[in-house]
């Protein structure tokens, strides 16, 4: 028996660091990569797709997003179970409630409220643990397969959504997934298999190879290890196979200089230059160390140069200093009081009080209306 | 620069004037006015600015007048590394060459020579300082110009020493970066440092983006707390259901008791009444035993009443039998009255009637007569109308006639009195034919005609006379025959036979119209508008009117009217009596009728008397007989038993009730009640309040708040970056601005402190100790302190002013000196100070002239003579 796990989804998402244009393509790529997973579950002949949790980003969405979700969800025929998760709890104001919801959907769509086991196919049970608040008190999961028996000839699988305990630093939380308990249910044959959502990086948990976070299917930060990809379950009563296959289109690319390092500006514009997909890819530049005026109008030219490709890129300059390099402002030939304000603004920016940056300001603006040129 | 040397020919009114310069010193060039000192200065402008092919109106105007020659200028000049010798000539041959002795001998011509001056010039020395010091004639009152002049500053930068070299020297890049700087402050900042529009408008952007952020997390966070407060309340819902369930129950259990306690309080209620009803019946009992002793007594009453009015009403019948026969016998006597009125009536109507029919018999008798009169006087103008018809001679026939008449007789004495008469008397007898008549006369015989026609005479055989009255009188005689003939025409055809025959006939027609209208007239009055067929009727209807019989009537109206008034007479007293005889009656009558009242009212009495004792009988017979007075008698003795029954009864009822403790019962069944109705109400304000939160969620689920948030605020970070950036940019300009600014205020400070120092020097040798000066920004003087009193530049005396401005100018010169410096060319100065004045500033030219090339050009030669060292060049 074969299905797809995914969850993650988080459609509505925004990115503060993206622009309009950026955001629009954004938002798209989720609503594609619906499309792709929906496509995979077909390709690979999956029996269905289960989707563990935060389809969407928030409860409250404009009902477009919705519309939108779900006239992509009902493009490709496969049976898509959605379960509630921490970001869209099965609440009083939760989206599967809405009438929206309710008058789109398409019938191959349905929402694990977790009042029942569901069979998507005969011999198969889906056991959920939607989320009904913001804030549970238990571990979803294990209430979820307290009352389960032995499934007699029946494969189970659990949809859950959290992080689970073993891997949280955040122990006190009592809405933790406990693994152990996970791994009995799978040990004591109640369960076959847990699809976990919550965690956007495609990862295994434990030592079951039963217990699996599928991640997000694009990713949404630059913390994510292995974002963008989506689970192919194989699940037999004695076996389990998961393979992940990349569905995602964008990325979240962090590098760090050091400058002016050995190829300053242009070891920046040489890491710009080569990144891949660009108008998908996010970049954030940790600068620091010190440059020239030249050389800061020059970073300030490439970066804006490449903003025009990058979906986005972040360089905060807070820990990068600017100050005149040798003879930067010799070659203007200033003099007089000229000369003399340079000097005073020099010693300012290098100050390091309060004021540098002012004074490392006023020398780029001086070296620019002094004719000097990036 | 120095000018050693400067020669001109054939300029202006100059034909050839040479004069040596001491190159450091003082050389004063006098002479009397127009020999030419100015135009030396003059000269040297000409020689340096102008191309020898210049038409400027500057060099046209230094042309010998009236001379076909050039205008030729050659000077010796010493500036910087190099000397040489720089001469022009315009206007005629024009030529322009330079010879350089130093650094390296070198001879140029024409335009390439000019532009080598040029650059020299440039390279080696400031002309606009060297301009600036110029005095020209009349303007030495004026400061130089000294704000931006490069050999000053930089010489003033020397000797501001040695720290404030890299600040003061500045040029003209410098200045515009400063322009610039500014340009750049004001794109953020006010001219008096407040923020700008830009500054103002991010800030109020930002302002703008945090509020919509924060109005939107409100807004999320309200439906947030919406999804929790919604869960809370299907908790707090399922836990109210069951409390209403329970208060509901214990609500009906208390009910139940408080129905029995009810039920009894009726049971009380009802033996109350039945203590009531017993008691009224008792009542009832009792009245009717007292209801019958009344009736007893009545009927006695009534009984003894009816005997007593048998015994009154015996004598009042012979009463009203005595009344009725009164009336009868009055009744008689007024019927024989009324009968004599009566015939009394009847006598006046038929004396009435014999007086009216008298009467009308004379009105017929008048009547007859005038119909007859006027059938007479119609008879009457018949016949007068028959005869008028008959009378033709009316107005004017007779008119015409009359007319006619005159005219004949007119006419005929007029023909009478112009014919010609023809009279014959016979002496003889003789005979005549006249007209062929014969005539015969006796002797003395005389005839006389009147000849209107030819009148032929003759004696027959002897001679014929005629005699001819001519055409005119015999048409006149013809006419007058005419109106003869018609006149006659006239009167026989109103058969007349003449004038007097027709007046005659006129009179008698105008008699006849006179009778006529009168018995027109007397018909008319007889008839009064009536027409005799009227008044025939009117006979006939009056006759028919008119009694048959033949009753004796009065003989006239007057013995008619005494019997009438008599029959008259006689009815009044009948009348009279009648009266009488009724009053009689009515008096009789009323006392019958009030006989006859008093008689029916004790009838009615006695009657109404015994039916009440008829009355009174039977009913107390039926009483008696529906209960006998005994039976009476035992009910109200059981009554009284039955109420004390009934009032035990009660009293037992009212205990029972009392243990059950009612209010009790009543005040825990109220309590429950309100209990379940505050459950069911808290229950259902549960359910309205997750009904409106639901709705509220409803509503704002789909208006994509977490969407319109994290646009909200990727918007506040893009607005809060552009205001960092904005801000920064906005502080780097000004941190750019204000440095530039304070660096050359400093430098200012630096290099104005040795030019005033120098100013101050030179001028205490003037005007003393006390002297000071401040300047300006431009470095001219602003302001002299003398004797502790300060005063603006421009209120000081010309004097001072002019003495002013040439130390000012000295100084700058010995400033800039040590760099090769600029001539001091001074045209005609100190022309407004006084000689103290004068000589003392002999000395600072001096002192000027120790390092400096001073050139005094004067026309006071003797003003100058004191300088120590001075060479004096005399034009004149």
């Amino acid at each position: 028996m074969r299905f797809i796990h995914t969850a993650d989804w988080q459609l509505g998402m925004t990115r503060h660091f993206l622009d309009a244009d950026a955001q629009a393509r954004f938002t798209a790529a989720r609503f594609d990569v619906i499309r792709s997973v929906l496509g995979l579950a077909q390709s690979e002949q999956a029996e269905f797709v289960v989707v563990a949790g935060d389809v969407f980003e928030s409860n409250q969405l404009d009902r477009r997003t919705v519309a939108r979700a779900l006239e992509a969800l009902g493009e490709i025929d496969v049976p898509v179970f959605l379960l509630p998760g921490n970001h869209d709890p099965l609440d009083a104001s939760s989206v599967y409630r809405s009438e929206e919801f309710a008058r789109r959907a398409p019938r191959t769509v349905a929402v694990l409220d977790g009042r029942e086991p569901v069979t998507p196919t005969p011999g198969v049970e889906l056991i959920a643990a939607p989320w009904r608040s913001k804030r549970p008190s238990e571990d979803l999961a294990a209430a979820a397969c307290a009352s389960l028996e032995l499934g007699e000839g029946t494969l189970r699988v659990l949809v859950a959504h959290g992080a689970v305990d073993a891997m949280s630093p955040d122990r006190d939380n009592p809405a933790l997934l406990r693994l152990g308990d996970l791994e009995q249910a799978i040990g004591d044959g109640s369960i076959h298999y847990a699809a976990l959502g919550d965690r956007h990086s495609a990862t295994e948990v434990g030592a079951t190879g039963r217990v699996w976070y599928s991640g997000a299917p694009e990713p949404t930060d630059y913390d994510e290890l292995r974002p963008g990809f989506a689970l192919v379950v194989d699940l037999e009563p004695g076996t389990c196979e998961v393979s992940q296959r990349q569905v995602g289109t964008w990325r979240f690319a962090r590098e760090r200089f050091e400058l002016p390092g050995a190829a300053g500006v242009d070891g920046v514009r040489r890491w710009l230059d080569g990144q891949p997909g660009k108008d998908r890819t996010v970049a954030r530049l940790l600068l620091s160390g010190a440059i020239s005026v030249r050389e800061s109008a020059e970073l300030s030219a490439l970066l804006e140069a490449q903003r025009q490709v990058y979906a986005a890129i972040e360089a905060p300059m807070d820990d990068l200093a600017v100050l005149p390099g040798d003879g930067e402002f010799g070659d203007l030939g200033l003099s007089g009081f000229a000369l003399a304000s340079l000097e005073r603004l020099t010693a300012q920016a290098r100050a390091d009080a309060e004021g540098s940056d002012a004074a490392a300001g006023a020398l780029a603006l001086l070296y620019r209306l002094a004719g000097g040129a990036a | 620069m120095r000018i050693t040397r400067i020669r001109l020919r054939d300029y202006r009114g100059v034909r050839e004037r040479e004069v040596q310069l001491l190159p450091t010193g003082v050389t004063v060039i006098a002479g009397p006015n127009e020999v030419g000192k100015s135009s030396l200065a003059e000269a040297l402008d000409v020689l340096f600015d102008y191309y020898d092919t210049s038409t400027s109106k500057d060099v046209k105007a230094v042309q010998p007048v009236g001379r076909d020659v050039g205008a030729e200028i050659e000077a010796d000049i010493e500036c910087g590394a190099y000397r040489f010798t720089y001469a022009k000539r315009f206007h005629r041959g024009r030529q322009t060459i330079l010879t350089l002795s130093t650094p390296t001998a070198e001879t140029l011509v024409g335009r390439e020579a000019h532009d080598r001056v040029q650059e020299i010039l440039a390279e080696a020395m400031d002309v606009d300082l060297w301009k600036a010091l110029r005095v020209q004639q009349g303007r030495g009152i004026d400061q130089p110009p000294l704000d931006g002049m490069a050999s000053l500053a930089g010489a003033l930068d020397r000797a501001a020493g040695e720290g404030a070299s890299a600040l003061g020297d500045a040029g003209e890049r410098e200045l515009t970066l400063l322009e610039r700087a500014r340009e750049e402050y004001l794109r953020y900042w006010t001219p008096t440092g407040r923020e700008g529009a830009a500054l103002k408008e991010r800030a109020a952007a930002l302002t703008a983006a945090r509020g919509g952020v924060e109005h939107l997390e409100r807004e999320l966070g309200s439906a947030e707390q919406d999804a929790l407060r919604s869960a809370e309340l299907d908790a707090l819902i399922a836990g109210q259901r069951r409390l209403a369930a329970a208060a509901g129950e214990e609500a009906a259990r208390l009910s139940a008791a408080l129905r029995s306690v009810e039920d009894l309080t009726g049971e009380v209620e009802r033996l109350r009444l039945a203590v009531d009803v017993a008691r009224g019946e008792l009542s009832i009992a009792e009245e009717r035993r007292q209801e019958r002793g009344r009736l007893c007594t009545a009927l006695e009453r009534a009984e003894h009443r009816v005997k007593e009015l048998a015994e009154s009403g015996a004598g009042l019948a012979p009463q009203m039998e005595a009344a009725e026969a009164c009336v009868d016998a009055r009744s008689r006597a007024r019927e024989t009255a009324e009968a004599d009125r009566q015939a009394g009536r009847r006598l006046v109507d038929e004396r009435r009637r014999d007086l009216e029919t008298l009467r009308a018999l004379t009105d017929l008798g008048a009547l007859r007569e005038r119909r007859r009169r006027a059938a007479e006087a119609l008879d009457r103008a018949a016949a007068a109308q028959e005869r008028l018809a008959a009378a033709t001679v009316d107005e004017a026939a007779l008119e015409r006639i009359r007319e006619l008449h005159h005219s004949v007789e007119a006419k005929s004495a007029a023909l009478a009195a112009q014919l010609p008469t023809l009279e014959i008397r016979a002496e003889a007898l003789a005979s005549l034919e006249v007209d062929s008549a014969a005539r015969d006369f006796a002797p003395g015989e005389s005839a006389r005609w009147s000849v209107d026609r030819l009148l032929t005479l003759a004696v027959p055989g002897l001679i014929e006379i005629r005699i001819d009255p001519g055409a005119e009188l015999e048409e006149l005689a013809a006419e007058v025959s005419a109106k003869r003939q018609e006149l006659a025409r006239r009167c026989g055809e109103v058969g007349v036979d003449g004038l007097a025959g027709a007046e005659e006939a006129f009179e008698a027609r105008r008699e006849t119209e006179i009778a006529l209208a009168q018995a027109h007239s007397e018909a008319s009055r007889q008839l009064s508008g009536a027409e005799i067929a009227e008044l025939d009727a009117q006979i006939a209807e009056a006759s028919a009117c008119l009694p048959a019989s033949g009753a004796a009537l009065p003989a006239d109206a007057a013995a008619g009217q005494a019997l009438v008034a008599e029959a008259e007479a006689l009815c009044a007293q009948s009348e009279a009596a009648l009266k009488a005889a009724d009053a009689a009656l009515a008096d009789a009558e009323a006392a019958q009728r009030s006989a006859r009242e008093v008689l029916l009212e004790h009838d009615a009495a006695q009657a109404g008397a015994e039916h009440e004792a008829q009355e009174t009988g039977d009913a107390l017979e039926e009483a008696r007989r529906a209960l006998p007075d005994d039976a009476l008698d035992l009910a109200v003795h059981d009554g009284r038993i039955r109420v004390e029954a009934a009032v035990a009864a009660h009293q037992q009822a009212l205990a029972r009730l009392g243990a059950a403790q009612p209010d009790r019962v009543r005040a825990q069944t109220e309590a429950a009640a309100q209990a379940a109705s505050a459950a069911t109400r808290a229950l259902r304000e549960s359910e309205d309040e997750r009904r409106d939160v639901q709705a509220r969620l409803d509503v704002r689920g789909g208006e994509g708040l977490f969407e319109s948030l994290a646009s909200a605020r990727s918007l506040l970070e893009h607005a809060e970056r552009a205001a960092a950036d904005l801000s920064a940019a906005a502080d780097a300009a000004r941190l750019l601005h204000t440095t530039l600014e304070a660096c050359r205020e400093e430098a200012q400070r630096a290099y104005a402190g040795p030019l005033r120092q120098k100013i101050v020097e030179m001028g205490r040798v003037v005007f003393g100790h006390s002297f000071d000066v401040d300047l300006a920004d431009d470095l001219s003087v602003a302001r002299r302190t003398l004797h502790g009193e300060r005063l603006p530049f421009e209120q000081l005396s010309v004097g001072a002013r002019e003495q002013l401005s040439l130390i000012a100018r000295l100084a700058c010169a010995l400033l800039v000196s040590p760099d090769g410096g600029v001539p001091l060319l001074l045209d005609d100065t100190l022309g407004y100070s006084d000689d103290q004045r004068v000589s003392a500033m002999h000395e600072v030219v001096r002192l000027a002239g120790e390092r400096c090339q001073v050139v005094i050009l004067t026309c006071h030669p003797d003003r100058y003579r004191a300088i120590a060292g001075a060479a004096l060049i005399d034009l004149g």
